[in-house]
């Protein structure tokens, strides 16, 4: 038998609700606008949790800290992480609810859905209705991207994403989110469901200097290294050239060697410093 | 105006800075042997990991694999409700150090590195180096004199985890081995650090590598292949290169190798390829 502060965990994952629907808020009457679209368009108490980040006065998170905090804390089987200044006018939750199903027949690795993202480096994809009015219809949906933008994001909950920890700010958080999925080994795709956008996005001089800081954590992120465990040593690569290569046994010899000559434990041991007691 | 004056659905729920956590402890452990796995849940207990404030969850695996390592592991990770996530074998007795111990070696390690995300009392440093800090079944102890360490990879024996950092598993690798390399390098890719540290406790087995073990050896070696591999990325308002060597990103990321790449791209992958 069993103890009841014991619970064992069944096979099919239970949800709190179907959508938790995600915001940061600079301004509340926006954001109430917001919620109220949503709550018009069939997003109402008894299937979706509402849940923002207060930033009015100043900015308690930002966009990777106050992300990830909705990640962790949504109760829903989809998170929809989303801008304040959007207005759900056109398609409603019964439209999310069947696009959801169609991308779980197509492709049951999918774990973020978007309105708008980058296909590579050449195509881009809008599906978008703008301030003035005017409609952005991609009519090749739905489509695989490399990244979506962050007016409106839809995650499985069930996939465990997380956005870096390393990374600050508003801008490209998106794309830092497709990068880790696509780590993670899941695919993001960019969905037909039209809603109102009222900005368009901008790429001020924060945007830049965040899209630096982006390109230098990645060259360490997906750096080659050679890996040891316990039991076992391999080299890992992002090329199947150098895989082969480093992980002969006469590379992983001298690499050893180098290790054990320049790279002692001593480097690694981080004594506690006794100011820090 | 007044945000809640306004009829709003709810529930909407305003996220605080400070995050309230339901237990301290979230205790995970695949299950094989239900008889074993009591016996460790009773040595946690007389350690101090009691139920006010410790949840104790497992996945029963002793009739049929109902999840693999990567699996279970992401289940675990999704649902406990913890601060602190502690990943273990059935097969480990808390019989030497407790909670206090623990809890201890967690406030050193956050002073030195606010930025670590898994602790363990084993693993690799680097190719040429590991650390073991472990009684084994036999009551030979192996022990480590260099700890705390900052380690490559953790066994997965016991492995603690903040769970603030969020951390996953690959959902693309499947079986009962690597699966605490895996974390380590999905720790790596979002900011965290892990680390070796001084708590020491009973490991009745002394682990194996037998032949699926090099099937996921070999199956981690491909995934990462592709995961780490340098790619153009397009955005709705930038393009750019990302690649691992600083050599390889300035290269990439020069006006004429991206235009060419956009029109390699604009010939040989047009839009309607990425249609599903």
């Amino acid at each position: 038998m069993v103890s009841s502060f014991i619970k064992s965990i069944e096979q099919v994952e239970q949800f709190v609700y179907d959508y938790t629907i995600c915001t940061l808020v600079t301004n509340l009457d926006e954001y109430q606008e917001m919620v109220t679209s949503f709550s018009d368009a069939g997003f109402t108490s008894d299937r979706c949790e509402f849940l923002y980040i207060d930033n009015c006065n100043k900015n308690t998170f930002d966009a990777f800290s106050g992300l990830n905090r909705f990640l962790r804390e949504a109760k829903g089987r989809f998170i929809i992480m989303c801008h304040q200044d959007i207005l759900l006018i056109d398609d409603d939750i019964k439209v999310l609810d069947e696009r959801i199903k169609e991308m779980s027949l197509l492709d049951p690795q999918w774990a973020i859905l978007g309105n708008s993202g980058g296909v590579n480096i050449k195509h881009r994809v809008m599906h978008i209705t703008r301030r003035n009015g005017k409609r952005e219809l991609e009519s090749l949906l739905p489509i695989r991207v490399q990244s979506v933008d962050e007016n409106f994001i839809v995650v499985r909950n069930d996939a465990n994403l997380a956005l870096s920890a390393n990374l600050r700010g508003f801008h490209l958080y998106g794309v830092d989110l497709c990068l880790i999925a696509d780590i993670l080994g899941f695919n993001a795709y960019v969905i037909e469901f039209n809603l109102l956008h009222k900005s368009d996005g901008n790429a001020d001089s924060h945007f830049y200097k965040q899209l630096n800081d982006f390109k230098i954590k990645y060259t360490h992120g997906l750096r080659d290294r050679f890996m040891s465990t316990t039991i076992t040593r391999f080299y890992l690569s992002g090329s199947i050239i150098k895989n082969f290569l480093f992980n002969s046994p006469i590379s992983l010899y001298f690499a050893r060697q180098y290790c054990k000559l320049f790279r002692s434990k001593l480097k690694y041991y981080k004594p506690i410093n006794t100011k820090n007691r | 105006m007044s945000f809640m004056s306004i009829e709003i659905p709810s529930p909407i729920k305003r996220v605080e800075l400070k995050r309230e956590f339901t237990f301290k402890y979230s205790i995970c452990t695949l299950v094989t042997n239900l008889e074993e796995y009591l016996e460790m849940v009773k040595s946690f207990v007389n350690q101090g990991f009691n139920y006010n404030d410790c949840e104790f969850l497992y996945i029963d695996n002793s009739k049929m694999n109902t999840f693999d390592a990567f699996a279970g592991f992401n289940r675990f990770l999704s649902i406990s409700q913890g601060e602190h996530i502690i990943i273990c074998h059935q097969d480990i007795l808390l019989s030497i150090n407790g909670r206090s111990d623990l809890e201890a070696r967690m406030e050193e390690i956050t002073k030195i590195d606010p930025k670590w995300a898994i602790l363990s009392n084993a693993g690799g440093v680097n190719l040429k180096h590991t650390a073991m800090h472990v009684t084994h079944g036999n009551g030979e102890f192996l022990e480590e004199p260099l700890l705390p360490l900052k380690m490559q990879t953790v066994d997965e024996s016991f492995i603690l985890i903040k769970s603030e950092a969020n951390l996953a598993m690959s959902s693309n690798l499947e079986g009962f081995h690597l699966y605490g390399t895996d974390l380590c390098l999905i720790a790596r890719v979002l900011g965290y650090n892990a680390y070796a540290i001084n708590f020491r406790f009973i490991h009745k087995s002394t682990g194996n590598a037998n032949k699926s073990f090099y099937n996921i050896k070999k199956a981690l070696i491909t995934k990462y292949q592709k995961a780490f591999a340098p790619r153009f990325m397009g955005t709705t308002i930038t393009r750019f290169y990302l690649a691992g060597t600083k050599c390889g990103s300035l290269i990439g990321n020069s006006v004429i190798i991206m235009f060419l790449a956009r029109q390699y791209v604009k010939v040989f992958f047009p839009k309607r390829k990425y249609r599903v």
